[in-house]
């Protein structure tokens, strides 16, 4: 038994080596990650919301940062601020259009690596039709088999800002901030 | 100046000032300029609103209202400077309603379903009816009342449209559409200050093609605008003509103006009792 059990963890740690070597394709996992954003409220404070529908690909070799690639897509129609009403607004052609710009997009282009947990990513990010050059500041979680369902798994987080009017979003400016704080949380799962 | 921090009272006192300014110049610039003041308080409008001119080509509903607005103000501008063609007005006006609603619309054609045809229809219907009926209100403008009957018109379907757009998810059309209206008032206050003076095409077609625009975002885009409350603006085309009639005779001049202004706005208070009614939460403060 004890042979049994030994010649198992051999199996299992060679099939998992690789997968810590070597670029693996993932797919984030909408249901562990989050795209949020905070925007100024006429100085009095930042109103908080979030886009619950997205999904995206990405490569990644943790020795080989730089060979990374990421690919996200956020539906915009899924903005959601804990007011329905604004919510209705924001989903509008003053905001994000939902209508006539369903998706907004994200594509990493350059990766750079900082330090074993910190690095970048240049990237460009799409939204109403203007395609403008976005640098992520990411920390790099953990990387690893998922000891609930088996699947090897990678986390980042990530934050940047942005400024909405630099895509033509220049409704109610100043009074609604033009700087937008985005924080990202994201679980991807290697492909099978 | 804490009063003009609020962005919706400053796009208001800006068109309400620009259509004072613009009226007074065109006014003195002769019949032919009359219709560039209606145009003059859009454009403030819509600058005041977005904070842009729009790039060229644009993209975007919002962005595409601009040009919309600027090809049918230089067609209406035309139409002034020969006034043999200005009959065409009246043709021209629903004509350039079909080609702004379908620009605007365009989007949509990616999924197209047989409630966007009947949308598009009835868009196309409404709009049409309202700027054929400026255009033959405008004609008659110079004479009688002068130009308070269709700047009456264009004021209350501004007015009106405004808490629809609210209502229909579109605070920015919303300002625009009080803005055009404040500043519609203003050239209607020249225009009783100064009697008998014209009303242009390319006022009929930039500001109303402006309005059917930025209406056709809001329908097509935004998709929340109410149908019901769109059906019943419809009356203050023929409101004041109809309510003309019974006026006394002894009653002219600028009375006669002011009574029939006041009778075009009217269906308005049915328009703003089915808003509150059937959406509370968009005018929750």
């Amino acid at each position: 038994m004890r042979r049994l059990f030994a010649a198992a963890a051999v199996a299992a740690s060679l099939a998992f080596a690789p997968l810590a070597a070597q670029a693996a394709d993932f797919t984030i996992d909408k249901d562990h990650s989050h795209v949020v954003f905070l925007v100024d409220h006429l100085g009095y404070a930042k109103l908080m919301g979030q886009f619950t529908d997205f999904g995206g690909t990405l490569s990644f070799d943790q020795e080989n940062v730089g060979a990374s690639k990421l690919a996200v897509s956020i539906k915009t129609a899924s903005i959601e601020t804990q007011l329905a009403e604004r919510n209705k607004h924001l989903r509008g052609a003053d905001w994000f259009n939902a209508t006539e710009f369903p998706e907004m997009k994200f594509v990493g282009k350059t990766f750079t690596k900082k330090d074993d947990k910190t690095g970048t990513i240049v990237g460009e990010l799409t939204l109403l039709g203007v395609t403008k050059p976005v640098t992520l500041d990411v920390t790099f979680n953990k990387l690893g088999v998922n000891p609930l369902d088996k699947i090897n798994s990678v986390g980042f987080s990530a934050k940047t800002s942005v400024k909405r009017s630099d895509f033509g979003m220049k409704t109610f400016l100043p009074a609604i901030g033009d700087q937008i704080d985005i924080a990202i949380e994201v679980e991807a799962k290697q492909k099978s | 100046m804490d009063l003009f921090d609020n962005p919706f009272v400053l796009t208001v006192a800006l068109c309400f000032g620009a259509g004072l300014v613009a009226a007074a110049i065109t006014r003195a610039l002769g019949a032919r300029a009359a219709g560039l003041a209606p145009v003059a308080v859009f454009f403030t409008g819509y600058v005041a609103t977005y904070q842009k001119i729009p790039p060229f080509p644009p993209v975007g509903s919002t962005n595409k209202v601009f040009y919309a607005a600027l090809a049918a103000a230089i067609v209406g501008l035309v139409l002034d400077v020969a006034p043999r063609l200005r009959p065409l007005a009246r043709l021209l006006g629903p004509a350039a309603v079909v080609a702004i609603v379908l620009w605007i619309a365009v989007p949509r054609f990616a999924e197209p379903d047989a409630a966007l045809y009947l949308t598009l229809a009835a868009l196309c219907l409404g709009a049409g009816a309202a700027l054929w009926r400026l255009a033959a209100v405008a004609d008659g403008a110079g004479r009688d009342l002068g130009a308070v009957p269709v700047v009456a018109m264009i004021f209350a379907l501004a007015l009106g449209l405004a808490p629809v757009a609210l209502a229909g998810g579109s605070s920015s059309a919303m300002m625009l559409f009080a803005g055009l209206a404040a500043g519609l008032g203003a050239v209607g206050l020249v225009a009783l200050a100064v009697p008998g003076a014209g009303f242009g095409a390319a006022g009929v077609l930039g500001a109303g093609g402006g309005l059917v625009a930025v209406a056709a975002t809001v329908i097509l885009i935004s998709r929340q605008a109410d149908p019901l409350a769109l059906l019943l603006l419809l009356p203050v085309l023929v409101a004041g003509q109809i309510g003309g009639r019974f006026l006394p005779d002894r009653l002219s001049g600028r009375g006669r103006a002011i009574a029939v202004g006041v009778m075009t706005v009217l269906p308005l208070i049915l328009v703003f009792a089915v808003l509150f009614l059937r959406h509370p939460d968009s005018f929750a403060l």
